[in-house]
């Protein structure tokens, strides 16, 4: 128990660059925690006015373990694929109990603020968009990945292209049928 | 859909997208070959294509991809992270390599720079600001620019925003003073260079630890005559300039925003908005200016927009500034000086002092509408304490008329001094006013005064310890030299104490003989009479009449009400069926009282509150008051009644109020304070309060007629215990009872269980000692072992120990929060447990070892409690704070859980999932169904529906082995319920010990219960001679 996070994390780095799955699965966790609770801060409107931006975060955590690590991350596409995939969890996480928080409804606090909340009918859309990704991996499950990538993980079509092992034109084609019919998916 | 159908759609479709829209329909008409499915498809998806125009392409995340400037190099400043982000460009920390320093870099960000507006804004900005040298502003080192990125470089300050400051609350006076005037004596300085900031806002001041205050971002300055040339020439130009200017807002002075493009801006323009105004990654550094480019009020919204927004640049002639923050003369797009400053620093302050902003509403219109047209609510109403002074600094900046305001922030800066040296010396503030604002101030303070507004103390954000040391304290002189005695000695506790007006006698509740009674004793005597020892029912907040020949008091018995009795208990009579906390009024004719019962602060329901008057001789009753009023007191004259209450921004306050009039604060802060009482000359409230610490009695003079309060908030010597509660007095004054707490223990007893008779058998036995706080014990699967929660306040951490007690105790858990509810996995390696360690109480994992301790969920502000496992351990329950309970998915990857809740969201019922059931198809716990009282209640995962498991209430059901019977504690009692047969019982009873949980073993053969003692004794200070 002396070693410390950061200690810790660089043997599963090593333990994970020489293949060890379990060693990456620690690495993504401790990622995963730090983006969580990052978002979390964020999404909890401790700082009101303002609003998360994912691909800031996703980048700060990625030189975070970088820097704390000292290791030079091959992986780096890989690690941007899984954090794009967190991102979408994290933010459509809160979107759902945004979702709820606003039907449970605190008239008061709502009084107090000067806000106009939207925010409910966009969460909404983004769950709505969830559902509608998760249908679409059934049908298609690249084209899911490539919103994910995108979207949810800001990556460009480059790097999704690397990390789908696919020419960026796949990715833009993708790109452009997986738009178009979430699109009617959700408009339905 | 089959894969190969798919492939025929995708082909098909982007076949026909490269095609003119006139050409594609008959192109699938001939490529789908009769197949009308296929070509409807792809024609739907097409449309869609066409429709759907930007969705998810304008993401902030596909966005904020295309601006990464981390790791590069700008000029010679090396990048290392973003900070944050706004309407005027994005924040870097970065590296000057040469000076080896850090420093916050401003970024334009590239793909605007084509827009030789938005440069020119950006390079004003600079200059503006580069001119200006004061320790209180923020330094420029460099105004740059590197293949057509352009930035300027600051210094980089290390600290926290006044936002930040202001949202985790508890700015002191002082501190907050200190700010003021560093705020103040950075506008002064600007001013005087010509420059006006036009965006002072709480996020735009950093506080450094060492407490240097830095105002950034002089984003929106102009030199202000140029300002003025500029406004009037488009004034009088009159014809669009730009897109901007289209857009203007408030042409019409008394209608400034009813604007069609206004109106457009707020239901349109909030996407692009949300994308600008990221915010500083981490906090404690440089925060960016997020002035909006329309007065679109800052609001908290979810990252990502799937509808069409408004170009984002801040243009010219259009309103700036955060809404909240606006001049009246902003809103109107008037001319601006200095003075505009001054409104905006007049909010700040407002905001500061009490965390409310002075203008709100429900939409940019409606703050645009308060700025122009409301008062806001005197700092007084929510802050009573607060300085006289400092409540008038703020009415003047805050003036709409910018002739009536301050003229300089020289001059606003001289009366916070004024101020803060007062406070340095410890003298009252309402005692002077600020001499240069002369007649006016005074004539404000003595229409204050009229209008009954309390004293102006500042004791409230001093900390009142200070005080009452500082100052000779007339409770000292009074009541130093008073015999302390302790009056009651029982196990158990004491409470309700009420002295007979002679001061002979007193009057205590005790559960000691199994239900609550009403005991009566003799001063200087140590045996009581049970005066309810016949009524089987509860009896208690008993309180004699000022003539001390009856008593009033609470009763169940009867279906509950208010009951009165002589002074030995004879000839009891109901006088209302309902009430509590009976309290006379001096002339003894008239009986107070309220719906609620209360035995802790924390009592305290949603309920309707309602204070009734009873009239003894008719029995008439009538409301007075549906104001939450706790414990209410009349004054000796009976004048006006003391109470306290729960109030939205601060804890438990005391008021007092005559009949029909407006409550009168007598506290307002942070502290807990209750149980008022009048001194019978009238000139004292003495009330209980956790303002020092532990829960001690206080006083305060007061004005009967008024209610306003003079002096120091004090505090009363009496012996030390680790509560001091219920205050009152004889008729003279001269001595005064109360309860005396000590600090709650808990212990773990193990009891032998028969399951088939659902009794228990034998004594208990001890596995913990009797003076420790052991709270909740779980049982690891084989029953070897128990996690427990243990306090150190207001730490609480986890435990294991042995079930027998035996050997050494290993934590699990050691950090300052605390730590709950701990469970134990089926298969013995992890604990799950709630916890506040992130800042919310979330559920949290640890394994058996006590390593890789975890956080498992994210609700923010949910909040997730009471974690337990499915019998199989691949599920694990939790309930969030508004009693929505969830089951997550633990055995499946972390990444692929996704909690699911057990009723739907908008159901109007109430579940703390709390235990399940053996063979996995029910859980238990407390249930309130819709329009119905609590109770536990069962939920099955096939029915789907609920069916109740009590009658009553319950807490911490425990199902036995036959998947059908409960056990579980109510009241401090330990109960077996089977529903099927309808019967609930006791099973066991420690009383006045209370038992607040129950484990049981896999066998059902022996139980683990959690028994809290309490120990409250009555205490007199006693001024009156001999006894």
């Amino acid at each position: 128990m002396n070693t410390t996070p950061s200690n810790q994390i660089t043997a599963q780095l090593a333990a994970w660059q020489s293949g060890d799955a379990a060693a990456m699965e620690e690495v993504i966790r401790a990622v995963y925690q730090e983006l969580r609770r990052m978002a979390d801060r964020y999404l909890r409107q401790e700082t009101p006015g303002h609003t998360l931006q994912p691909t800031a975060l996703v980048h700060e955590a990625w030189l975070r373990l970088v820097k704390q690590t000292q290791v030079d991350w091959q992986n780096r596409a890989q690690f941007f694929g899984v954090a794009a995939q967190m991102m979408r969890r994290i933010l459509v996480d809160h979107a759902k109990s945004k979702h709820r928080e606003k039907r449970g409804g605190d008239a008061v606090k709502l009084l107090l603020e000067d806000t106009v909340d939207v925010s409910d009918e966009r969460a909404a859309d983004l769950v709505a968009l969830d559902d509608a990704l998760q249908s679409l991996a059934a049908i298609d499950a690249r084209k899911c990945r490539v919103i994910e990538l995108r979207y949810f993980g800001g990556l460009s079509v480059e790097e999704t292209a690397e990390i789908l092992q696919v020419s960026p034109q796949t990715v833009l084609r993708d790109w452009k049928l997986a738009k178009a019919w979430l699109y009617r998916e959700i408009k339905k | 859909m089959n894969s190969e159908r798919w492939r025929q759609i995708e082909s098909l479709f982007h076949e026909a997208s490269e095609l003119a829209p006139e050409a594609r329909a008959p192109f699938l008409e001939r490529a789908c070959a009769g197949d009308d499915e296929l070509q409807q498809q792809v024609m739907a998806l097409l449309e869609s294509l066409d429709e759907a125009d930007d969705f998810i392409e304008k993401s902030p995340v596909a966005k904020a991809s295309t601006q990464t400037f981390i790791g590069r190099t700008i000029g010679h400043y090396e990048i290392v992270s973003m900070i944050g982000a706004g309407g005027m460009g994005e924040v870097y920390l970065a590296k000057d390599p040469r000076l080896d320093r850090p420093v916050a870099l401003k970024i334009l960000p590239a793909q605007f720079t084509a827009d030789s507006l938005q440069v020119q804004r950006f390079a004003r900005e600079a200059r503006a600001a580069s001119a200006l040298n004061h320790p209180n502003i923020i330094t420029i080192h460099e105004i740059g620019q590197d293949g057509g990125v352009h930035f300027i470089a600051t210094e980089f300050i290390a600290g926290e925003t006044l936002r930040e400051k202001i949202t985790r609350g508890g700015i002191e006076l002082k501190e907050a003073l200190r700010i003021f005037m560093q705020i103040a004596d950075a506008l002064s300085a600007a001013h005087a260079a010509g420059i006006v900031h036009r965006d002072i806002k709480p996020e735009n001041v950093m506080v450094r630890p060492d407490g240097l205050v830095k105002v950034l971002d002089f984003g929106l300055a102009k030199p202000v005559e140029r300002f003025g040339e500029e406004e009037k020439k488009g004034r009088e130009d009159g014809q669009t300039r730009g897109k901007g200017e289209t857009r203007r807002v408030g042409t019409d002075k008394h209608n400034p925003v009813a604007t069609k493009e206004f109106e457009e801006a707020e239901t349109k323009g909030y996407g692009e908005e949300d994308l600008n105004r990221t915010l500083p990654m981490r906090s404690p550094h440089l925060p960016v200016s997020s002035s909006p480019r329309l007065p679109v009020p800052p609001s908290p919204r979810p990252p990502f927009s799937l509808s069409p927004a408004l170009p984002q640049l801040t243009e010219p002639g259009v309103l700036m500034g955060t809404i909240a923050y606006l001049s009246p003369e902003q809103v109107r797009r008037e001319e601006l000086d200095a003075r505009t400053d001054i409104f905006s620093f007049g909010v700040v302050l407002y905001e500061v002092m009490i965390g409310v902003r002075p203008f709100h509403g429900r939409s940019a219109v409606e703050v645009c509408d308060a700025i122009l047209f409301h008062s806001p609510e005197p700092v007084t109403k929510f802050r009573p304490a607060a300085p006289a002074a400092l409540e008038l600094i703020v009415e003047r900046a805050l003036k709409k008329d910018r002739a009536a305001r301050y003229q300089s922030a020289a001059e606003m800066q001289a009366d916070l001094r004024r101020i803060s040296r007062t406070l340095e010396t410890g003298a009252l503030v309402a005692a002077q006013t600020p001499p240069e604002s002369g007649a006016k101030l005074r004539r404000n303070w003595r229409w204050m005064a009229a209008a009954g507004l309390p004293a102006l103390v500042v004791a409230a954000w001093l900390g009142y310890k200070f005080i009452a040391g500082s100052r000779a304290s007339g409770v000292a002189a009074e009541w130093a030299k008073a015999r302390a005695v302790q009056l009651t000695r029982q196990p158990g506790e004491e409470l309700f104490p009420n002295l007979a007006p002679d001061g002979q006698s007193f009057l205590y509740v005790s559960a000691a003989a199994g239900n609550r009674d009403i005991y009566a004793q003799v001063i200087g005597e140590s045996s009581a009479r049970n005066l309810t020892a016949d009524s089987p029912a509860h009896d208690t907040h008993p309180a004699f009449s000022p003539d001390g020949k009856t008593i009033a008091f609470r009763s169940e018995r009867a279906g509950g009400g208010i009951f009165l009795m002589d002074a030995n208990g004879a000839n009891v009579r109901q006088l209302a069926d309902f009430g509590f906390h009976p309290a006379w009024s001096p002339d003894g004719r008239e009986l107070l009282c309220t719906v609620e019962s209360i035995v802790t602060p924390g009592d305290r329901s949603l309920a309707q509150h309602k204070l009734w008057a009873i009239d003894l001789a008719t029995g008439n009753r009538r409301i007075i008051s549906t104001e939450d009023i706790a414990q209410p007191q009349w004054s000796p004259r009976g004048k006006r009644l003391a109470y306290w209450g729960s109030s939205p921004n601060t804890n438990r306050d005391l008021w007092t109020v005559t009949e029909g009039g407006a409550p009168v604060a007598v506290t307002s802060d942070a502290a807990t304070d209750w149980n008022p009482v009048w001194s019978p000359d009238g000139r004292y409230l003495y009330f209980s309060s956790d303002r020092a610490g532990h829960m001690e009695l206080w006083r305060v003079a007061i004005d009967e007629a008024s209610g306003r309060t003079s002096g120091d908030i004090e505090t009363v010597p009496a012996p030390a215990a680790f509560s001091q509660q219920a205050p009152n007095f004889s008729r003279d004054g001269r001595r005064l009872i109360y309860t005396a707490k000590a600090r709650t223990r808990k212990n773990i007893q193990r009891l032998n269980f028969d399951p088939a008779t659902g009794t228990v058998n034998g004594s208990p036995v001890r596995i913990t000692r009797d003076d420790e706080w052991i709270t909740e014990p779980h049982l690891s699967p084989d029953d070897k072992w128990l996690v427990c929660g243990s306090s150190d306040e207001p730490q609480e951490d986890l435990f294991i120990l042995r079930s027998d007690g035996t050997g050494e105790r290993r934590k699990l858990t050691n950090d300052p929060a605390k730590d709950r509810e701990p469970n134990w996995s089926p298969d013995g390696k992890q604990i799950a447990f709630h916890s506040n360690q992130s800042g919310a109480w979330e559920i949290w994992m640890v394994d058996a070892d006590g390593g890789n301790r975890r956080q498992i969920t994210f609700t923010g502000q949910e909040n997730a409690f009471v974690p337990f496992w499915s019998p199989d351990g691949a599920q694990l329950a939790y309930t969030t704070r508004r009693g929505l309970p969830f089951v997550l998915d633990i055995a499946r990857p972390w990444w692929e859980q996704s909690p699911q809740p057990i009723i739907s969201p908008g159901a109007e019922e109430t579940f703390l999932a709390a235990a399940w059931s053996p063979d996995g198809k029910l859980l238990a716990g407390p249930w309130q169904p819709r329009g119905l009282r609590s109770r536990l209640g069962a939920y099955s995962f096939e029915a789907r529906q609920f069916t109740p498991l009590t009658t009553g209430r319950g807490l911490f059901p425990v199902w036995l082995n036959d998947n059908r019977r409960i056990l579980y504690v109510d009241a401090g009692r330990l109960l077996i319920s089977d529903p099927v047969t309808g019967q609930e019982r006791e099973v066991l009873s420690l009383l006045p010990h209370r038992i607040t949980s129950v484990a049981i073993t896999r066998d059902n053969r022996s139980l683990y219960i959690s028994v809290e003692e309490n120990e409250a004794d009555i205490w007199l200070l006693d001024r009156q001679s001999g006894f």
